[in-house]
């Protein structure tokens, strides 16, 4: 008895030195890891807004983390005080989990660009459908996902990206209290 | 056993994907390049060489051992856990497109064969440098395997070589072989059906030069009893 107890206080020992060298790894990595994703979420930000807006135009940007379970952050870009375009980070699965995509849409919920930011499709086939990036939904004014292109070969990433769209319609009518015309 | 052998049987005589067959789902998933062979070479070179000597410490000494023996399998997973965390951190935070490439398999590492191979087989039985030895060899021999599918998978599947692109471009296009021979590579080779053909093609292989070894150690044998 008293052997099972002193085992299980070494285990425990054990553990708690564990955490704590990972504790001080977590500290120097975590602003790292951190700065990486917020630079990856600019540089696609300004790439998605396509020709009407430029990340210049806002004078205001408010980050919202965990809007939903799938949209892991919201960007609202602001001018004047008023929320004119929102960037939504939306993760769904496609053929493996984790097919993270940033769409944005304006006040009028036209969808003015997307981006997939990271996935773990197949390779030659999800990777190469996304790559390809045929799923002509720019201009869409969602929810109508009417002219959304599936790929041939590739079912589960295209039905990951039309749910991404889908999800970010139902959170964007909540945003801008449904369309502004 | 000197050290050089105790080095070198992760390599051939012991390799633990060629030979002992072990950690082959990584081997058959990651393997669409040299650089991502490389990646996990790595990764498992560290947490490798780190269990083993972490786990050979904590049983060398008979009083501490007669502790750890009855929980050894927690003791393990808690230490061989923490590391590949470690590799977790650091990956994502330094090489942060290998680290997508790789995906769920750094995280798997906790549940490799060969870690928990080493650890239960060689490293609680052997003194801390022996065991750190033993890991180094047996952690190169199986990132040898693993680049020798990926080099395969590559030439054939996307004729091109990368070896690092992170920092430095380490990349060599064969497309101009292909051109050459009028064809184009086979994309097959980088999907999962690809890596199981090379895989078995190489088994195949290794398994004829045994059977052929032993049959001429065979025939010698005869013929010495005559």
């Amino acid at each position: 008895m008293k052997k099972a107890l002193t085992s299980g206080l070494v285990l425990l020992a054990l553990g708690l030195v564990c955490g704590l060298v990972l504790a001080v790894v977590n500290y120097f990595t975590a602003p790292v890891i951190a700065a990486h994703e917020r630079e990856a979420t600019l540089a696609a930000l300004g790439d998605i807004l396509g020709d009407e807006w430029q990340v210049s135009d806002f004078d205001g940007l408010d980050e919202v983390e965990n809007v939903t379970a799938e949209i892991g952050k919201a960007y609202y870009l602001k001018v004047d005080g008023t929320l004119r375009v929102a960037v939504y980070s939306v993760t769904t699965t496609g053929y493996a989990s984790g097919l993270t995509v940033l769409i944005a849409v304006d006040s009028n919920l036209k969808v003015l660009g997307y981006q997939v930011l990271s996935n773990s499709e197949t390779v030659g086939i999800g990777k190469a459908a996304i790559e390809a990036d045929e799923w002509n939904m720019v201009g869409s004014v969602l929810p109508d996902t009417s002219r959304f292109q599936a790929t041939a070969g590739a079912t589960r990433t295209s039905n990951g990206m039309l749910n991404a769209f889908l999800l970010v319609a139902g959170q964007a009518a909540i945003d801008f209290g449904g369309a502004q015309g | 056993m000197k050290q050089s052998e105790n080095f070198f049987k992760g390599f051939v005589k012991e390799n633990p994907l060629f030979v002992q067959v072990l950690g082959t789902c990584p081997a058959l998933a990651i393997t669409q390049s040299v650089e991502n062979a490389i990646g996990m070479g790595a990764a498992l070179l560290f947490v490798l060489i780190l269990s083993n000597l972490l786990v050979s410490l904590v049983t060398f000494k008979p009083k501490i051992r007669e502790l750890v023996m009855p929980v050894r399998i927690p003791v393990y997973i808690v230490l061989i856990a923490s590391l590949v965390v470690i590799v977790e951190m650091v990956m994502k935070a330094f090489l942060p497109t290998l680290f997508d490439t790789l995906g769920v398999f750094i995280p798997l590492i906790v549940v490799n064969c060969i870690i928990f191979g080493r650890a239960e087989a060689y490293a609680s039985d052997h003194k801390p440098i022996e065991s750190v030895v033993d890991g180094a060899g047996m952690a190169l021999g199986y990132t040898m395997a693993i680049a020798i599918i990926a080099l395969i998978r590559e030439i054939l599947g996307a004729g091109s070589i990368t070896v690092w692109t992170t920092g430095i471009n380490l990349k060599l296009d064969l497309g101009f072989i292909f051109r050459f021979l009028g064809t184009e590579p086979v994309d097959m080779f980088l999907q999962p059906v690809g890596a199981f053909f090379v895989f078995g093609f190489i088994l195949a292989v290794i398994a004829a030069v045994q059977n052929k070894k032993k049959a001429k150690a065979e025939a010698l044998a005869k013929g010495g009893t005559k």
